[in-house]
């Protein structure tokens, strides 16, 4: 369920990109990150308006600070945002700095496997 | 991510905290939504089943697709204020995806602000919905 928006996302930006016929360059990149963002907080959204209806007898019968749930869903979907969002925005600067970002991409890689 | 900041932007100082800022006023955006969205689930809960549609449908219309000067008027407007919309303007204009690298403080201190009243009226409606819910 949390890597859900990464998945949205792409289709999103699949189903997008060939409609317009852009690239599949820098622009594809920045339109998947606000793609990412908007994804997870329809997530969050879209899970939080079920949480009455999941939790109604709980809530009627146990003494507990409920808003807490809430939080602690959204700090795990947060978490996964956040991984990939790092991930992406290093890519974007990467692109920003080199003509072919996966030469840097797996420069990295390839030095952070041999040290 | 320091060092990647410092060739795109003259400031790298910048890029990293304007990201910063954003990651957390995100974070309160999504907490204080979440809570809003659950009260008004309980109330509307049939909200479920249009909510992935019309969020879709935003999706669409947000600056994530429609942007540049071609964009008519009317959906300029709602783009200001529609929260999701602004959020993802904010995040562009942290990591500088469609221009220069802007410090999202106002968004920042909106999602405080919206945060610290949603946080007060979920404390005094939570229970009182538990009961008619």
């Amino acid at each position: 369920m949390v890597v859900w928006p990464f998945v949205q996302a792409g289709g999103f930006l699949l189903a997008f990109s060939i409609i317009r016929g852009g690239g599949f360059g820098q622009s594809l990149l920045v339109t998947y990150l606000g793609v990412l963002v908007w994804s997870t907080s329809a997530l969050v959204i879209t899970a939080s308006a079920a949480f009455f209806a999941k939790n109604a007898e709980l809530i009627r019968h146990l003494v507990f600070p409920f808003h807490l749930i809430v939080a602690t869903e959204v700090n795990v979907k947060y978490l996964f945002f956040l991984v990939q969002a790092v991930v992406g925005v290093v890519f974007l600067l990467f692109t920003e700095q080199t003509s072919n970002p996966f030469e840097g991409i797996l420069g990295l890689f390839v030095f952070l496997l041999g040290s | 991510m320091f060092l990647l900041f410092t060739e795109q932007t003259s400031n790298p100082f910048e890029g990293i905290l304007g990201l910063f800022v954003f990651l957390l006023g995100s974070y309160l955006l999504l907490l204080a939504l979440a809570w809003l969205f659950s009260l008004i689930g309980a109330v509307v809960p049939d909200l479920v089943l249009a909510l992935p549609a019309l969020l879709t449908l935003l999706l669409a219309l947000s600056p994530v697709f429609q942007f540049g000067s071609s964009v008519p008027t009317a959906l300029q407007i709602f783009n200001e204020i529609n929260p999701l919309s602004i959020a993802v303007d904010s995040f562009y204009g942290a990591v500088g995806a469609r221009g220069e690298v802007e410090i999202p403080w106002l968004f920042a201190g909106g999602c405080l602000i919206f945060f610290f009243v949603v946080r007060v009226g979920v404390r005094k409606i939570y229970r009182e919905l538990a009961k008619i819910a």
